[in-house]
């Protein structure tokens, strides 16, 4: 029943967004903490001086701060549902399973390209005023961003939806998302600086980053997407 | 010769150490298995006995 | 009652002596390295053990996710019991490998440690296995420990491949073995055998470690229905 799945997916993704927007609470705490990442970061560039170029350490800046941003958002999304046994009801619904990861997963997408959208105009306005600018387009980068929230999204719906039935909660989230997330993280800072140093040679390494993304994207998200089912009934 | 020695003795302490690391730890595990194993077996042979000595009063 | 099936300790006696048989034969038969200088590279006598139990770590990882499928569709305890011993000693050749690697390392490159392709890989696989067992002990029901456990595994070992792979896509120094032909037959010979010899402690490893697990179960279970 295609017709009904989609109903229900589209559902359960309302609920999602209605919810957010009636509290913003995801969108808030995620963009503080991207801010507050960069109050950190000009405290760790502070010595480095007039002449350091930001952009050659950029990529690296904003994929620590999306990272870390998204474990918290992932976890949020989850600890929300439980606590207010909403998970449980999820499951007591004739709904199929996939479709609970799917929504779950499109949910985090969106609310992660929201805030990413959002923070990254801000790291710009920050760092790289008055230094060289991107040299690639920029919708290069907003394919890396694209690209990779896919995989993080995706792999983190599954490892949220562990973490929060475990005594750790967030800090498990850490332990189980980044190592596996790094090939990923690799190939985004990889893509990411590729279109940010521009000049001869980066179409061609961009591409070869973003070949990366996607066979990650299809891959992890595919196995993960495989294993809810188990994940979710135990 | 004096000149091979020359070229191996730098190097060979970190040589000896991998190889000391890997011999030790591979006796380590067998030592810590076989010695739980001899424990949880005579642990069973304890149980057993009382069973039996249930089983006949 | 036979408590111990033989094979596991057969494997251990034989796997035992092969790889002495391979310790002697590294450091008294196969030739000694050189240097393209003509030096003698005596660090090179660590690849003899290094990579086989690199090679024997990665086939027991193997175990862990084939465990981990075979947990998700049966949903019987044994197999999670086969899996969390796979990782056991996963764990255990993965630690081995970094050890001997970073002595190597030391030697050949002068720094104990250098983000290179495969030993990020290699510490990227640490992590997982050890989040494997940090997530384990996070979770109190049976059950569900088993099954994040399952998946998380699975996810882990085709992780693992795809870190590999990504940090091969950067220009690598660490030395590939196989491509170069730079391996004479003595020194092949010497590390198939101890490749060989590994393998059989692998599995010897593992099976003792599953007999010892299989009878704390078994022991747990008639304590209970001793005691009630």
């Amino acid at each position: 029943m295609p017709g009904l799945s989609m109903r229900q997916f589209r559902a359960i993704l309302k609920k999602d967004i209605v919810m957010e927007l009636r509290t913003k609470e995801m969108i808030t705490s995620m963009g503080l903490y991207a801010i507050l990442t960069m109050v950190v970061y000009q405290v760790a560039l502070a010595e480095a001086g007039e002449n350091f170029d930001v952009r050659l350490v950029m990529p690296g800046l904003i994929w620590v701060a999306f990272i870390f941003m998204s474990m918290l958002g992932l976890n949020r999304s989850f600890v929300h549902e439980k606590d207010q046994g909403c998970l449980d009801a999820l499951l007591l619904a004739p709904i199929d399973r996939p479709v609970i990861f799917l929504s779950k997963s499109v949910g985090n997408l969106l609310f992660l390209l929201v805030v990413e959208a959002l923070s990254l105009p801000v790291f710009a306005f920050l760092f790289l005023q008055g230094k060289e600018g991107i040299g690639n387009p920029i919708w290069m980068i907003a394919l890396v961003l694209f690209g990779a929230s896919i995989g993080i999204a995706g792999v983190g719906t599954l490892l949220a939806t562990i973490s929060v039935n475990t005594s750790g909660k967030d800090i498990m989230l850490a332990v189980l998302f980044v190592p596996l997330e790094y090939p990923l993280l690799r190939a985004a800072v990889g893509a990411t600086f590729a279109a940010v140093i521009g000049g001869p040679g980066t179409m061609t390494a961009f591409w070869g980053w973003m070949a990366w993304i996607a066979a990650f994207d299809v891959i992890m998200v595919a196995v993960a997407y495989g294993l809810y089912e188990f994940v979710i009934g135990a | 010769m004096g000149d091979i020695y020359s070229q191996v003795l730098p190097q060979a302490p970190y040589v000896i150490a991998a190889y000391a690391l890997i011999w030790v730890s591979l006796l380590g595990f067998v030592g810590v298995v076989f010695s739980r194993l001899r424990r949880l077996e005579k642990e069973l042979d304890v149980l057993e006995e009382s069973l039996k000595r249930r089983e006949q009063a | 009652m036979k408590k111990r099936s033989m094979l596991a300790e057969i494997m251990l006696v034989l796997g035992g002596i092969i790889t002495t048989v391979a310790l002697l034969m590294a450091f008294f038969w196969a030739p000694a390295s050189l240097y393209p200088d003509g030096r003698v590279d005596f660090a090179q006598k660590i690849f003899y053990f290094h990579v086989p139990v690199a090679e024997a770590s990665f086939l027991v990882f193997v175990f862990t996710a084939y465990y981990g499928i075979r947990f998700l569709m049966t949903k019987r305890r044994e197999y999670d019991t086969k899996a969390k011993i796979a990782t056991e000693v996963t764990l255990f050749f993965v630690l081995l490998t970094m050890a001997t690697g970073i002595l190597w390392t030391r030697v050949e490159w002068n720094v104990w440690w250098q983000w290179e392709p495969r030993l990020t890989t290699y510490f990227i696989m640490t992590l997982l296995v050890i989040g494997y067992f940090v997530l384990r002990n996070s979770v109190e029901d049976e059950e569900k420990r088993a099954t994040y456990a399952a998946a998380f595994g699975i996810l882990a070992f085709i992780d693992a491949p795809i870190s590999f792979l990504i940090t091969r896509f950067v220009q690598s120094t660490h030395p590939v073995v196989f491509k170069s032909g730079g391996l004479e037959t003595p020194m092949l010979v010497t590390f198939i055998i101890a490749q060989v010899g590994m393998i059989m402690l692998g599995y010897a490893f593992y099976q003792l470690r599953l007999q010892q697990e299989q009878l704390r179960e078994r022991l747990d279970a008639l304590k209970i229905s001793v005691g009630g």
